[in-house]
């Protein structure tokens, strides 16, 4: 068999280099104003990112109180960012709550989109219970349409152990729209690829590159639109939305913003459990260069999945998650019984895992912000949402962790929003309205987000 | 998107202390002989095109162009075990961006002289000199129109090398070549279940026998419309067979049903096996490569297991090959459940798991499936300790109520197979001299299995007495071979598969003709009348 040089292997060793590559003016398009067509809002760049970690915390080690500080939670790695946060507490997932299906499904189906779950019933998950995939477009996907200008990209889904157990409703967070998820990439190799091919050539090969790709995809687009006239309707939906990655990918073969530095291809670090820190930084790392290109201005970190099963032997913790979850102390056992050292045990454990995630966000947060972006940095135009599928390991889908890290521009509040008695979940609002104050932030003006019905109430008082 | 009938597993709400029902309720539609009305005409089920998998894509590839691709598109979904499954695989953004990188790399990877072979012309391209091509490349007579398109791309290139590839770039990412639109045979009513035409028959064949697009042979026969003669089929089918082909299909199949793709990941305490998953996975597939030709029953009871060469000595043999056959004691070890990496695989990394042996068992050989665990359960197995085995362990923890109600269909299969530890080696007791009880009462879950067995021996060559048994693979092949859910209308083929491959006492060459020739591979139903 013959084995071509892939493309991807003529791309080693780019790193490092400064590269000032001129934007394509032609990919332009003509859009009513000029912020809407370079994606701003009220005139400058916003950025978000979603950071998702399943099954959890502990609550009663993971929230500070009120303006106090994190010394002491699951949070403490985080202090240094303490006054560019904010935390949310009494929020639910009532879209998941009404939805078939068990709770890792529900919630991790529900979370981002506010919609109920499709009940088609093709995903078993604990317990015999059945669920669909999630119904509705996700609200880092909304922003990002809102976002993006011209970047190349609309957004980045990066996984760490993201697809380790396929793709079901438990292991997708971002939906494009009804029924049609997106699948997180995991290989930090397979990231840099995406993002960076092509960089190490100069601007006149890369327009006839351009031009090239682009006869490509006007034939095969041309073969789709000839050939949906002559099959069934199901095999024309299925066409349609083929044709539509398509159409999305032709944006793709443009230039990348000025001034930005490529960084080293990562190195290949196998699929093995102890590569988990490594994976995770290089993801953080690739993800902190494509804004600092402006290559895209929303992302996703999903470590492993809803209901998730990772072992963590870099902390030498090599528990089963989904089981070492269940054996910590439930949301109100603050004090956990010294008598029970098992539990106590499961559940020191469980909290060196949040730690351990809370570590990785400050190192993004750094990253950010050791990364200039005109005046500032670039964390002063992002906000990263901290989030998981459900409020702790024992299935809770109320007092759902929901964190700020930066404003998004100055346009988040910062401090410690209580909206119920944590306990009494009967009076939690529901996160839908969380999300239209997200999507406001990002200049879409909508009072709804997911299911309407959900929404009553309004945006929550998150804006500035 | 309407699932009305799709085979999901079937949801037993608990086990409650009995498996009554579950041994009743298979999953999927009732397939059960009786209720096969024979007045009726033959009959199939309705699906939407198949869509090429990862694997069928990359040796679709390779026999058109002689250009193996050099990147693996994103793993597919899998649905009851398979990743064909045409109602749920589908292009994505993820496999689209790759797929457009890997036609790039192989149109590339091509010079004028390899363009000239493969294509068919260089300096004189044209609609007429490029139809044998896109026959080959699309598996049937594409319309005018979608012809002329695609030739225009090399009439009206600067030169005839860069217009090749161009070409050649298109095809691998367009519609007819990723998908397999299928059409009724013409002049059929398209009221009902009609004959598939020839080209598509054609495509079937080829992709369940060798994953892959037909050969020119194929497509001549279906371009006079004779492979739909029942002769001529069997010739073919029997030819395919011989083909070396044939194995990616194999191979494919094993992988698919038997989840080897977690072998090669293996990772196990002992250090003596550190880095051993690639070889576990070699050493299995070579034990079906060598074992396939001779029937279900050698694969289910012989006791000659392939192991690559650093293996054999962990397991006591002097390699004889980088990867050979092994004699092992055949009162100890018995087909490919007891093979050192099928039993390591199903284990966790210091002890064995009774529980995944148990329930690997009904899922693929029984096809009949445990209910998932309760959400609130803590999965975490117990503590190894030297002074138990793992049987005891595991009864302690899963043989109380309320688990007992379920963990009593699996857990004494998987005990069974307690003289295996985690890497698959043979004990007999546990660290500290406990001796192992292999000797346990399986529950009557399906025709021909139900009794006490002394062990892993003995209980294979009840599997491989047992109807239920074969029908159950004969039935994953189907669907394999289908690439759809199985449905009611198809209780006639699963019938017939079923009855061949017994007959033939478990020769798959008879179970692939059977499916060849029965009315799911060779009937089509258009979408208005699914």
């Amino acid at each position: 068999m013959i084995k071509p040089l892939s493309r991807r292997t003529v791309l080693r060793g780019v790193g490092g280099s400064v590269l000032a590559l001129p934007f394509l003016e032609a990919m332009r398009s003509r859009r009513a104003s000029a912020d809407e067509v370079d994606g701003l809002v009220d005139g400058r760049i916003q950025r978000l990112i979603v950071v998702f970690k399943g099954n959890g915390m502990h609550q009663p080690s993971f929230y500070p109180e009120p303006g106090g500080t994190f010394v002491g939670t699951t949070l403490e790695p985080l202090e240094a960012y303490r006054d560019r946060s904010l935390i949310l507490d009494g929020v639910k997932l009532q879209s998941a709550l009404d939805s078939e299906g068990e709770m890792h499904q529900t919630g991790m189906g529900s979370l981002l989109s506010g919609r109920r779950l499709q009940n088609t019933g093709e995903f078993s998950g604990g317990g015999g219970a059945t669920a669909g995939w999630g119904n509705g477009i996700t609200i880092d996907q909304t922003i990002a349409e809102r976002v993006r200008g011209n970047t190349r990209f609309k957004s980045l889904e990066l996984g760490i152990r993201a697809n380790v157990i396929g793709s079901e409703v438990r292991t997708r967070l971002n939906y494009r729209g009804p029924g049609d998820p997106i699948s997180p990439v995991d290989n930090p190799q397979e990231v840099f690829d995406r993002l960076f091919a092509g960089v190490d050539t100069d601007a006149e090969e890369r327009e006839r590159l351009r031009q090239r790709r682009q006869r490509v995809v006007d034939a095969v687009q041309d073969q789709f639109r000839r050939v949906r006239q002559r099959v069934g309707t199901t095999d024309q939906q299925r066409l349609d939305r083929h044709l539509s990655f398509i159409d999305e990918l032709e944006t793709r073969v443009g230039g990348m913003g000025a001034g930005c530095v490529a960084p080293e291809r990562p190195r290949d670090f196998g699929t093995s459990r102890d590569a988990v820190p490594d994976i995770s930084r290089a993801q953080i790392d690739l993800l902190v260069s494509a804004f600092a290109c402006d290559l895209t201005r929303v992302g996703s970190l999903q470590y492993s999945t809803g209901a998730y099963h990772i072992r963590f032997p870099w902390l030498g913790d090599d528990n089963q998650g989904h089981s070492l979850g269940h054996a910590t102390a439930r949301r109100d056992e603050a004090a956990v019984d010294p008598n029970d050292r098992d539990k106590t045990e499961r559940t020191r454990l469980w909290n060196n895992r949040i730690r351990w995630y809370a570590g990785e966000i400050a190192y993004l947060l750094q990253r950010l912000e050791e990364t200039p972006d005109g005046d500032g940095s670039l964390l002063d135009s992002t906000a990263v949402l901290w989030t998981s599928e459900n409020a702790n390991p024992h299935h809770y889908l109320t007092r759902i962790p929901f964190v700020f890290f930066g404003t998004a521009g100055g346009k988040l509040q910062t401090g410690m929003k209580q909206y119920a008695d944590p306990f009494d979940s009967r009076n939690h609002v529901n996160h839908n309205r969380m999300l239209v104050a997200l999507q406001q932030a990002y200049g879409i003006e909508s009072n709804t987000f997911g299911e309407p019905e959900y929404c009553e109430g309004g945006a929550l008082d998150i804006l500035r | 998107m309407t699932r009305v009938w799709i085979g999901l597993a079937m949801v037993i709400g608990g086990c409650e202390g009995t498996f009554d029902r579950l041994s009743e309720t298979p999953r999927g539609p009732d397939l059960r002989e009786e209720l096969i009305d024979e007045s009726a005409p033959p009959d199939v089920a309705w699906a939407p095109s198949g869509f090429l998998t990862t694997r069928q894509f990359a040796f679709a590839t390779y026999d058109l162009l002689g250009v193996m691709p050099a990147e693996d598109l994103p793993a597919e979904n899998r649905v009851d075990l398979f990743v064909n499954n045409a109602f749920q695989h589908e292009a994505s953004l993820l496999s689209e961006d790759i797929r457009a990188a890997i036609a790039e790399d192989v149109a590339a990877s091509m010079n004028s002289e390899s363009l000239a072979t493969r294509v068919g012309c260089l300096d004189d391209c044209s609609v007429a000199t490029l139809a044998p091509f896109f026959q080959r490349a699309f598996r049937r007579e594409l319309p005018a129109d979608e012809q002329e398109a695609l030739s225009t791309l090399v009439t009206e290139a600067d030169n005839p090398v860069e217009g090749l590839r161009l070409l050649i770039e298109v095809v691998l990412r367009s519609p007819q070549f990723l998908y397999r639109f299928e059409e009724p045979q013409t002049g059929s009513t398209p009221d009902r279940a009609s004959p598939i035409d020839d080209f598509g028959l054609a495509s079937r064949l080829s992709f369940f026998l060798w994953n892959s697009g037909p050969d020119e042979r194929l497509l001549d026969l279906a371009s006079s419309n004779a492979l739909s003669d029942p002769a001529t089929l069997r010739t073919e089918v029997a030819r395919m067979l011989d083909d070396e082909r044939f194995g990616r299909s194999v191979m494919s199949f094993h992988e698919q049903w038997l989840s080897l793709d977690a072998m090669s990941r293996l990772e196990k305490s002992d250090p003596t096996f550190a880095g051993a998953g690639t070889s576990w996975r070699e050493s299995f597939d070579g034990f079906i490569a060598t074992t396939f030709d001779r029937g279900l029953r050698e694969l289910l009871t012989t006791s000659e297991l392939a192991l690559t060469e650093d293996l054999a000595p962990l397991y006591g043999f002097e390699p004889t090959a980088p990867l050979a056959s092994y004699r092992f004691a055949p009162e100890e070890r018995a087909g490919l459940l007891s093979h050192p990496a099928m039993m390591a695989k199903l284990a966790f990394a210091d002890q064995d798991s009774p529980i995944a042996r148990g329930v690997f068992v009904m899922e693929r050989l029984l096809c009949r499936e445990p209910p998932p665990p309760p959400m609130d359960v803590d999965l975490t197995p117990p503590p190894v300790d030297p002074d138990s085995t793992s049987r005891e362990r595991f009864d302690t923890l899963t043989g109380v109520e309320p688990c007992v109600g379920c963990h009593q269909l699996f857990n004494p299969i998987g005990y069974l197979f307690g003289n295996f530890d985690a890497t698959g080696r043979y004990i007999e007791t546990s660290e500290s001299g406990r001796p192992i009880e292999a000797e346990a009462t399986v529950l009557n879950l399906v025709e021909g299995v139900g009794s006490t067995y002394s062990g892993p021996v003995e209980f294979a060559h009840t599997l491989a007495d047992s109807p239920a048994v074969s029908h159950c693979v004969a039935e994953h092949w189907l669907r394999y071979a289908v690439g759809r859910p199985l449905h009611a209308r198809d209780a006639r083929s699963v019938h017939e598969a079923r009855t061949a491959f017994d007959d033939s006492d478990g020769d798959f060459r008879e179970l692939m003709r059977a499916i060849a020739e029965s009315p799911a591979f060779r009937l089509h139903r258009i979408e208005e009348d699914r």
